[in-house]
């Protein structure tokens, strides 16, 4: 191959050569660009979705709050309930004992009735008996 | 070789060409649509069509301008195929990166 040809092939060769090493210096330039701008972005949407994340947790912080609040409260009125409730039950009680105590003297009541009642029974009868004695003698 | 009056010279030209035009296609496809790359095939098809028009026009050059110009293509030829492994080359790394 003569020298002739290698240059000839090297000239032709060469606006192939120099349009190629441009084009990928462009692509490059651009790609690191479109990179930058890209991470710049995502920096952006980063801080963003951090800030929002910040305000919803400070949301979701007084919200819980508020509900803490609320929970204690309830259990509050809950302990006021049970003391009425305990108060209630130890009325209740008093009240059973009570009522047991009347009914027993109820019965007892009744029970020294029936007996007066039979005993006025019993000297009614004597007296009647004791009447018709009387009256046969005459 | 002759077929009619077509000889097979003639033919070989014609599908170098043909199939020159296809790597054009390709790389430039291959290349994203950017001219830039495309400059190299293109400049080997205009090399190669110089010289099939050259020597249509004077049959009768002197035939060491003809091995002269052909090993000239030959070794474009082969500057060509060096530019088009650089360029997958780059490409590759960039989509890789990417």
């Amino acid at each position: 191959m003569s020298i002739e040809a290698i240059i000839i092939a090297v000239i032709g060769a060469l606006p192939g050569l120099i349009a190629l090493v441009g084009q990928l210096r462009k692509d490059s330039a651009s790609a690191s660009k479109t990179t930058s701008e890209r991470e710049q972005l995502e920096n952006e949407i980063t801080e963003k979705v951090l800030t929002r994340a910040d305000t919803e947790i400070v949301k979701l912080n007084q919200r819980i709050a508020a509900l803490e609040s609320s929970l204690s409260q309830e259990r509050i009125a809950r302990q006021t309930l049970e003391v009425e409730l305990s108060t209630e039950r130890k009325a209740r009680i008093e009240l059973e004992t009570r009522l047991t105590a009347a009914q027993q003297r109820i019965s007892a009541l009744e029970d020294e009735l029936d007996q007066r009642n039979k005993r006025i029974k019993e000297l009614e009868a004597a007296r009647g008996s004791a009447g018709g004695l009387i009256g046969g003698k005459r | 070789m002759q077929i009619g009056v077509v000889t097979s010279d003639d033919l070989v030209q014609a599908v170098t060409f043909v199939v020159c035009l296809i790597g054009i296609v390709v790389w430039f496809r291959w290349g994203r649509g950017r001219f830039g790359y495309a400059v190299a095939p293109i400049a080997f098809l205009v090399h190669r069509a110089a010289f099939y028009i050259a020597i249509t026009i004077d049959p009768m050059m002197d035939n060491s301008v003809v091995v002269m110009w052909s090993s000239a293509i030959s070794l474009h030829s082969v500057f060509t195929l060096a530019l088009a492994a650089v360029l997958m080359v780059a490409i590759n790394r960039r989509s890789a990166k990417s």
